[in-house]
């Protein structure tokens, strides 16, 4: 896996969320408990220390002598058991208290106002009162709860002030956090061990999630990898994939139909090309064999040269339309848009068509409106597509027949109609007019010379501004040309 | 005398063929669409025709193929500007192929070899040529 792929980024965050999660939750959870387990702890330290300052003043009251009980309960707590007989009783409810509130693991210290040990547990020994003293001095009026730590143990303390014959004194006692601890470091082991097990699982999965969810990347790059001008054809398959995907794949086959577009229209015309190129080098070829094979008349060769000369300007005129096509369609940088007024603009090109037409008697008519209209367009390619289509008017218009321009306005468009009196276009031709290198029979036999690209070069101006061409024609009525552009 | 039809919508080709062959002592015909070719097919005596694919309106794989309808034996020789490759693609099974710009000594070795192969032909289906246009007619 590489680290500046997608799939590392995905699982790298998807990880770290996980952990951030898991790591919060378990401390929460961590926390909330031990919280909880201090807190019953302290309960417990406070009923131990109340029972046993409950204790010392049962035995104010039954002994009503100020010094017995403290010593008695030293005696009891250090087993040594009553010292009167006569306390019996009492002795043996301290002692089953004693077993009731489990003090025989903990550690307790009554001290006086002066800080003064008075009383102590058996088991209070130097050590544990050298920990007392360092890390929880009495404190007269508080109740307090600590945690005291040694070397090798841990113990919970209270500090719960009360009162005796008048006279303050401070019960401290001491219970191992053992149980707590052990509660504790297994909760924390199980917590570890989940979240790294869960962390596993999840990373795993959700690489398994992200894998699946990048598949189709690996399919449009193996596609694109495998894809050559030759197999234009092959689409990815679009159903069952997430919606950006989707997205992505959409696109990249929709590139793909495009590009298999483009290639088609370019294998068609280069194969018109070729075509077009070629006939009029057959065509001198086979005339410059003939006239090699045996001695010509002076004339002949005369009329071979004008022939060949012929031919040569229709392959420069071919090659010239094909670059302006090729500049029209791929190089829109070439067109200059400016504001431009209609009408002027299309009386100057009635006028030049009138001179144009004349010497085919052919009468060119105009019907324009009086009023200003404005479009955004480039003058120079524009004229080229009228002239376009009214030369080609002129060529299949018979002489004494006639050509109308004419101009109307519709949801903020110009339609201007170019009609002629010729003798139309069948069906089958009118939708490959703007077919490139197109030319109907009769036009072959009246002028050899023509290359067939005027009405697509037309087409190609009008889209460049927006626009398009329609034709409709009527077979021994004409044709009519409409150019819709849109107003500025 | 053998007849060899040129079929071309270019003058100039059907010029310079008509020449070159009228030279070799053939007689040459000429139509510059499908309908003209179709009309004298029908009515005379061809031994070859020289087809054109380009052509306007009806293009020469549809006159090919109405040709061979009626005319199986008929050599043709499909002749245009588009290369060998291209020309087996649109018509198959034509008697041979030419490349327009190969010249003229390259298309007179084709058009005597695709008769001498008639004449080959012709003579295995016993003269079935000439008997079954004359029925045709």
């Amino acid at each position: 896996m590489r680290f500046n792929s997608i799939r590392f980024k995905a699982s790298v965050l998807y990880s770290t969320i996980q952990i951030i999660i898991l790591v919060v939750f378990s401390a929460v959870v961590f926390f909330s408990v031990r919280a909880m387990l201090y807190h019953d702890l302290n309960q417990d330290l406070k009923i131990k220390a109340e029972e046993v300052a409950g204790i010392l003043s049962a035995y104010q009251q039954v002994q009503r002598v100020k010094e017995y009980p403290v010593r008695q309960i030293l005696g009891i707590l250090k087993g040594e058991g009553a010292a009167a007989s006569q306390k019996m009783i009492i002795d043996e409810l301290w002692r089953s208290q004693l077993e009731v509130l489990n003090l025989k693991n903990d550690f307790i210290n009554i001290l006086n106002i002066n800080g003064r040990a008075v009383l102590s547990s058996n088991n209070f020994k130097k050590n544990v009162e050298d920990l007392f003293k360092k890390q929880f001095p009495f404190v007269q009026n508080d109740v307090i709860y600590k945690t005291l730590t040694s070397e090798g143990y841990q113990l919970r303390a209270i500090n719960l002030p009360i009162k005796f014959y008048d006279s303050p004194l401070v019960i401290q006692i001491g219970t191992p956090v053992e149980s707590i601890s052990n509660i504790l470091d297994g909760l924390l082991a199980f917590m570890i061990v989940t979240v790294i097990a869960f962390l596993l699982l999840t990373s795993f999965v959700g690489r398994i999630f992200v894998e699946d969810a990048l598949r189709p990347v690996r399919e449009v790059s193996d596609l694109a990898n495998s894809i050559s001008y030759k197999d234009l054809n092959q689409r990815i398959e679009e159903k069952e994939i997430d919606v950006e995907m989707k997205q992505l794949v959409t696109s990249f086959n929709s590139m793909i139909n495009r590009l298999a577009q483009s290639f088609g229209h370019i294998n068609e015309f280069s194969s018109y090309a070729a075509h077009e190129l070629k006939t009029p080098l057959a065509i001198m070829r086979g005339e410059i064999e003939l006239a090699l094979e045996e001695d010509k008349t002076t004339e002949y060769y005369k009329n071979l040269l004008n022939g060949c000369l012929e031919e040569i300007d229709h392959m420069i005129k071919v090659i010239k339309d094909l670059l302006l096509l090729a500049k029209l369609d791929y190089k829109p940088e070439i067109f200059k848009f400016e504001k431009l007024a209609l009408v002027p603009f299309l009386d100057e090109i009635y006028e030049h068509s009138k001179v144009l037409a004349e010497t085919k008697k052919i009468k060119v008519r105009k019907d324009f409106p009086q009023k200003e209209i404005i479009l955004n367009a480039d003058k120079v390619h524009l004229r080229r597509l009228f002239f376009n289509i009214l030369s080609n008017a002129i060529k299949f218009t018979p002489s004494r027949g006639s050509i109308d321009i004419k101009i109307a306005l519709r949801e903020a468009k110009c339609f201007i109609d170019i009609t002629d009196t010729g003798k139309g276009i069948s069906k089958g031709n009118l939708k490959r007019v703007f077919d490139k290198f197109f030319r109907v029979s009769d036009a072959q036999q009246q002028e050899e010379s023509s290359v067939g690209l005027g009405l697509n070069i037309a087409l190609s101006i009008a889209e460049a501004h927006g626009g398009k061409i329609n034709v409709r024609s009527n077979l021994q009525q004409g044709t009519t040309f409409t150019v819709a552009l849109p107003l500025a | 005398m053998k007849t060899i039809l040129v079929v071309d919508d270019k003058e100039r080709i059907r010029r310079t063929y008509n020449s070159v062959f009228t030279k070799e002592g053939y007689r040459v015909l000429e139509a510059s669409n499908a309908d003209e070719a179709n009309d004298v097919v029908t009515s005379n005596k061809i031994d070859l025709m020289l087809l054109d694919i380009e052509m306007p309106d009806v293009n020469g794989t549809i006159l090919y193929d109405v040709t061979k309808l009626f005319r199986k034996d008929l050599n043709i020789i499909v002749s245009s500007v588009y290369s060998l490759d291209d020309q087996r693609f649109l018509i198959k099974n034509a008697d041979d192929y030419f490349d327009k710009s190969e010249g003229i000594k390259v298309l007179k070795e084709k058009v005597s070899r695709a008769l001498s192969n008639g004449k080959h032909k012709k003579d295995e289906t016993g003269g079935g040529h000439e008997n079954r246009f004359d029925d045709a007619g």
